[in-house]
């Protein structure tokens, strides 16, 4: 080198040029890494900001009836929506911040952070009034009151900051997670990161919400008018025009095209045909008859999506790939669902709309543009599925009208001899029909009804009143250990006799009641199956079942009349006169036979314990639980510790009705029918069982299902004997509808005792102030229709085709309350064409009839 | 006024003595036009970078069809030019006379930037960073003129001193350098009290001092480096901490810290190997929003729109100048303006590289600018004017009498 560069400076003028060629070769090297082998990874990730997303709205699935009848759907309509800022305040706070900085603005630069804070406090009142004051207005315009607005303001919020919450934690749990992967401790910088992500904001805090659904269109075109009006404020109270601020008069409102899920059938007026009722009840009119609620249990509402309903949806995703695969689309950054919950969107709550909810809900579209070519991709928006009932709004309507109190059957008559209630008193209950072939579910009414409004209001107080009991008890145990006198007055609160409680589950399969004496089909064909009965045996009516103790475990013949069946039928009774004629010895045999265990297994077989789950509420299993063999026997008779469903025994119908096969019910028809399952019974218990149904409705003087009689009054009649009386009786047959063949059983079934009431409706007191007990009878009718044999009767004739089951809570006899409902659902299933209409024949107008005899 | 005319030809020419001939005392052609027409181009790159970054801000376009800002710095560049122009004419003898008092007027000004009781109306801090005075409609910044001074009075310091020889010798350049360093420091502005370190060492080096002492030196500030961070302001630390993460491939960091580097990085990657359009390049500044892209991140936009090869060519034509800056430090005999360029060409080539390198993720982030191409009226002047000096040392012939230096033997 020194050769070359004899001179030391330039050789040191070489070395530094050379040292800086290195270090710009490095440079150079470092940058062709960056643009060209890694130039097209980062190209794409600085393209990914060119794109924005849109998502294009969709439909919610509609639910159908049997028919294909819309019972629930989407209509089009007008929200109202205000920007989160306004509604967190954020709003105010900007405006102060930047008129401060418009009127300050040659010091602005040199002001400390505090300082400025100082200066947009002083202006932020008059922007907050002008708030305000626009809500007032939008209250006014919208028609909606400002504590209305406020409540759903504070929900909006709630929701929002929650959903920001839970965001930071995703993204804090991200970060620590990557973190963990580095293998180092969290260092102070990384504290200090971790706190500024949790105050960062999220999409939602700076978009619109809505505050308002569904307004009219008339308010929707004024407010679209109102939204680009200005206004002027004066913060500084100056009165200076250079020192006021212009803004939206309605700042933050966007009215938005949105939809709101309606339900075309949920309050139906049904002609009843006053021909058909009862005695005394009887016109030759139609009368209209409303049938409030119809479905409105069964199928729900929509509600905010709350934590169960994203929780479903992601487990449904996790377990169905064909789900999850239906749903999910590439979006921006990965994977989205495209079913997923944006703030202000509405999921099912209650019912079949949220138990359907993920297949109702619609699949928004994605519209995914690139900023500099304006292309864009498109994902189509895919509407949601529809559900298809198996029940038919018209027949449970029918079914509902029938229960209504107004109609006159299902409130208490002087023909019900109901001790417990007073005369005229509104009766509840429930009532199913199932399809025999298929083990559908055609109607599903649980009386009282109510609209989804009332429902919901219902709900409310209820949570409210469990809520103050739950306070009370924690402040009277806080309290008590404390040693000091309680601030809250106890609120006991007991839900079985809340009328609004009533209306938060379906009877017919949220409630389980005692079975009575219609549990005697299954009790047959379980002893048979057991062996502990066969068919050829007949078994002695004695009246009561112990020998030397006349008073307990009586036959119900014994305890009004004196007499045994053995006495009446002239010998003892084969299983199908037992059935008839409900004979309790019967069966309070069969149950000592079949013992403990064999009561207990027989219930279990026919699906006491287990639920029926339709999504319609909470769901009662039944209960069985036989300790000793004294129980054991009065669950022969369906009285004991059992307990079932009006769904449970419509389904042990159908069941004998298919000769035992067992078919699930279900009320939404999926693609999956339900299998059937032989329950290996022995068909000749089945016939005998049929037999027995029969001879229920149709044997005249033992049938316990066949007739009722009313005592209507009549002055100075004579009688065939030549003695006057001052009342008559009627008898009535029950079932009066022509072309259908009705089988059927009674069943009266003792309760839980409840207080007796007046005729106010309030609880009678004794001498001492007590109220008086009573002790009521639960009234059932289950029943197998179909058409009857004839030679008008067309193909399908002589078959049960349809199985009711019909309840009424503590209304008395099966036959004299439910029985006459019965024949109304079999009057609604020829109205609505499921059984031939023939032409009535002359009416039987009834016989008179014995003093002895009557309908247990 | 007419006596400063009358004697222009004896300032330009650094004689009185009328009877040589202009060319004898001037160097037309020389090996700064290199680093003349470097700067020029590097100038008219940066105002189209500085415009395209400002409009991607959503600044709207102004007269020519630029937006406010990249005006700005034209009309600074203009000025520079003139500045240059004036700087380049006497000789560079006078000039040297001029150190002291600018070292000290700078030096003054450093001191006055950190007095308690100033108003920020008079020095407004920026980015925490009390560096600027406020003159109105510019700021200026008195650590680019205390660049200048310092170069010149180390150069004229060791013209024809042998004592950097030796090691003791280094101490009083360390002394002087630590003044300036230190109040730049003390500002805090520790990007460009860095830079004074290398135009140390290259001065040190190009005068001859051993090879040994320097390593020496270097070596023992590299193991003193890691002790000095705790001493560190907290963000000075974040920017440490975060070049360590981006070297370990830690993600995490590019949503806060490293957001500034990771968005450099992406958008000079996007720009491949011969960039996006104009109008691409804008959405994806817009979109992508990099900071003080106008400035510290100029590199990256340029990467953007011209892509590698605009990148390399800015990075070139520095080095162009560097190399036209040393090869006037070469063809010059005095020593007084070897030194000169070579302080100066060490500036500009270390704040070139430093800024490079941060903008492509090899170094911490510090608050210094690329320059020529960045946006700064200071700092535009100030490399203008630098490169008016560099020009002024290849065009004037050293005026006798002077002997050549730093041609140490190793004995010596």
């Amino acid at each position: 080198m020194k050769r070359l560069i004899p001179s030391m400076f330039h050789r040191r003028l070489v070395l530094i040029g050379t040292a800086y060629a290195l270090a710009i070769a490095a440079l150079a090297l470092q940058l062709g890494h960056l643009t060209l082998v890694r130039g097209q990874q980062l190209r794409q990730q600085a393209e990914a900001r060119l794109r924005y997303a849109e998502w294009i709205p969709t439909t919610r699935g509609r639910i159908l009836d049997r028919k294909g009848r819309v019972v629930a759907h989407d209509r089009a309509c007008y929200h109202v929506a205000i920007d989160y800022r306004v509604i967190s305040g954020a709003w105010a706070r900007e405006q102060a911040r930047t008129f401060a900085h418009r009127l300050h603005r040659p010091e602005w630069r040199r002001l400390t952070p505090a300082q400025r804070d100082d200066l947009t406090a002083r202006y932020l009142p008059a922007f907050e009034r002008h708030v305000d004051g626009a809500w007032g207005r939008l209250a006014l315009e919208s028609g909606t009151t400002r504590d209305d607005l406020a409540n759903e303001r504070q929900i909006v919020f709630e929701t929002v900051e929650a959903m920001a919450a839970d965001l930071r934690t995703t993204w804090r749990e991200q970060f620590l997670a990557q973190h963990a992967l580095t293998g180092r401790a969290l260092e102070p910088d990384d504290q200090r990161r971790l706190e500024r992500q949790s105050t960062q904001e999220i999409a939602e805090q700076r978009s619109p919400h809505v505050i308002i659904r569904a307004v009219p269109d008339e308010i929707a075109f004024a407010l679209l008018r109102l939204a680009d009006q200005t206004t002027i404020l004066d913060p500084t109270g100056s009165g200076d025009s250079a020192s006021q601020a212009r803004v939206p008069l309605l700042p933050g409102l966007a009215v938005e095209d949105g939809a709101t899920r309606e339900y075309p059938f949920e309050s139906i007026i049904v002609e009843i045909d006053q021909r058909t009722l009862p005695l005394p009840l009887r016109a030759d009119a139609t009368r209209g008859i409303p049938a409030i609620g119809v479905l409105s249990d069964i199928l729900g509402w929509m509600g905010t999506p709350t934590r169960e309903t994203l929780n479903t949806r992601r487990d449904l995703t996790a377990s169905d790939p064909a789900f999850a695969g239906r749903i999910t689309a590439a979006g921006l950054d990965g994977q989205i669902d495209l079913g997923g919950y944006l703030p202000g969107d509405l999921a099912g709550t209650r019912g079949l709309e949220a138990r359907q909810e993920s297949y109702l809900r619609g699949l928004r579209g994605q519209r995914q543009i690139r900023r500099d070519t304006n292309q864009s991709v498109e994902f189509p928006p895919t509407p949601g599925q529809d559900v298809h009932l198996t029940i038919d709004v018209l027949l449970q309507a029918r079914v509902q009208a029938a229960m209504s109190p107004d109609l006159g059957l299902a409130s208490v008559q002087a023909w019900h001899a109901n001790q417990a209630l007073p005369s005229g008193a509104p009766l509840v209950g429930a009532a199913v029909v199932l399809d025999v072939d298929t083990g559908e579910v055609l109607a599903m009414v649980s009386t009282p009804g109510a609209t989804q409004a009332q429902r919901r209001r219902a709900e409310g107080r209820v949570q409210q009143r469990v809520r103050r009991e739950a306070n009370a008890q924690a402040e009277h145990t806080l309290a008590q250990k404390e040693q000091r006198p309680p601030r809250l007055p106890l609120a006991p609160y007991d839900h079985t006799i809340d009328p609004d409680a009533m209306l938060q589950f379906n009877k017919a399969v949220g409630a389980a009641y005692a079975p009575g004496s219609v549990s005697k089909v299954i009790i047959l064909l379980e002893a048979v199956r057991a062996g502990a009965y066969r068919l050829s045996e007949r078994i002695a009516c004695t009246g009561h079942l112990l020998e030397n103790n006349p008073n307990q475990l009586r036959c119900w013949i014994f305890k009004r009349f004196q007499t045994t069946h053995s006495d009446t039928m002239g010998h003892d009774l084969s299983a199908p006169e037992a059935l008839a004629g409900s004979c309790n010895i019967f069966f309070y045999t069969l149950g000592r036979r079949l013992g403990v265990d064999g009561i207990q297994q027989a219930y279990r077989n026919w699906g006491v314990g287990r639920g029926y789950d339709f999504g319609v509420g909470p769901t009662a299993r039944g209960r069985v639980s036989a300790e000793d063999l004294g129980q054991a026997i009065l669950m022969g008779i369906g009285q004991g510790p059992v307990t079932w469903t009006p769904m449970h025994a419509a389904d042990a119908v159908a069941t004998i009705a298919r000769g035992g096969v067992h078919i699930q019910p279900r009320i939404v028809q999926d693609d999956a029918p339900a299998e059937p399952e032989d329950m290996g019974l022995d068909p000749r218990a089945i016939e005998a069982v049929l037999e027995g149904l029969d001879g229920a409705v149709h044997d005249a003087i033992h049938g316990t299902g066949h007739h009722i009689t009313f005592t209507l009054a009549a002055d100075g009649l004579t009688l065939a004997d030549g003695t006057t009386t001052s009342t008559r009786e009627l008898r009535e047959e029950i079932f009066n509808i022509p072309g259908v063949r009705v089988i059927g059983k009674t069943g009266t079934a003792t309760a839980r005792e409840i207080d007796l009431l007046g005729p106010d409706g309030r609880p009678i007191l004794d001498d001492l102030g007590d109220t008086v007990t009573v002790v009521p009878d639960h009234s059932w009718y289950v029943a197998l229709v179909g058409p009857a044999n004839g030679p008008d009767s067309g193909p399908g004739a002589g078959r049960l085709k349809y199985a009711i089951a019909v309840m009424m809570e503590n209304a008395g006899s099966g036959g004299k309350v439910s029985g006459p409902i019965c024949n109304q659902i079999v009057q609604a299933l020829v109205e609505e064409g499921y059984l031939p209409r023939v032409a009535p024949q002359t009416q039987a107008s009834g016989t008179p009839s014995r003093p002895a005899g009557g309908t247990p | 006024m007419t006596r400063v005319l009358d004697q222009l030809p004896t300032i330009i020419r650094g004689t009185s003595d009328a009877a040589r001939p202009t060319t004898s005392v001037l160097r037309i052609g020389n090996a700064a036009w290199l680093s003349l027409i470097s700067a020029g181009l590097l100038t008219l790159a940066g105002i189209l970078a500085i415009d395209l970054a400002e409009h991607a801000e959503g600044a709207a376009s102004g007269p020519l069809g630029l937006a406010g800002v990249a005006l700005k710095q034209a009309i600074f560049a203009l000025l520079g030019l003139a500045a240059a122009m004036t700087i380049a004419l006497p000789h560079y003898r006078l000039i040297k006379g001029l150190a002291i008092p600018a070292m000290a007027v700078a030096v003054l000004l450093l001191i006055f930037l950190l007095l308690p009781g100033i108003p920020s109306s008079i020095v407004t801090p920026r980015n925490g960073t009390r560096g600027w005075i406020n003159m109105g409609p510019a700021d200026f910044q008195p650590s680019e003129v205390a660049k200048i001074a310092y170069v010149l009075v180390v150069a004229g310091y060791m013209r024809y001193r042998r004592e950097h020889r030796t090691f003791v010798g280094l101490i009083p350049l360390g002394i002087l350098t630590a003044i300036p360093v230190g109040l730049i420091m003390l500002q805090p502005d520790l990007g460009t009290a860095t830079l004074f370190a290398p135009s140390l060492l290259a001065m040190l080096l190009a005068a001859g001092a051993r090879l040994r002492h320097l390593t020496l030196i270097v070596a023992a500030a590299m193991l003193a480096g890691p002790a000095m961070y705790p001493f560190l302001r907290p963000h000075q630390k974040t920017r440490i901490v975060a070049l360590i993460r981006q070297f370990q491939g830690d993600q995490t960091t590019a949503g806060d810290i490293n957001y500034q580097a990771f968005t450099a990085q992406t958008l000079i990657g996007a720009g491949g190997a011969t960039g996006v359009g104009h109008d691409r390049a804008r959405l994806l500044l817009e979109l992508n929003r990099l900071p003080e892209a106008h400035n510290d991140m100029v590199i990256a936009v340029v990467a953007l729109r011209w892509g590698l090869l605009g990148a390399v060519a800015v990075v070139l034509l520095s080095a162009a100048w560097v190399l036209g800056a040393l090869l006037t430090a070469a063809s010059c005999k005095e020593p007084f303006g070897r030194l000169v360029c070579v302080g100066l060409a060490a500036f500009v080539a270390a704040q070139t590289a430093i800024n490079v390198g941060m903008n492509i993720g090899l170094l911490p982030i510090v608050g210094i600018t690329l320059p020529f191409v960045s946006y700064g009226g200071s700092s535009i002047l100030t490399v203008w004017l630098m490169t008016g000096l560099v020009f002024n040392v290849a065009l004037h012939r050293p005026r006798p009498p002077f002997r050549p230096s730093f041609e140490w033997h190793d004995e010596e």
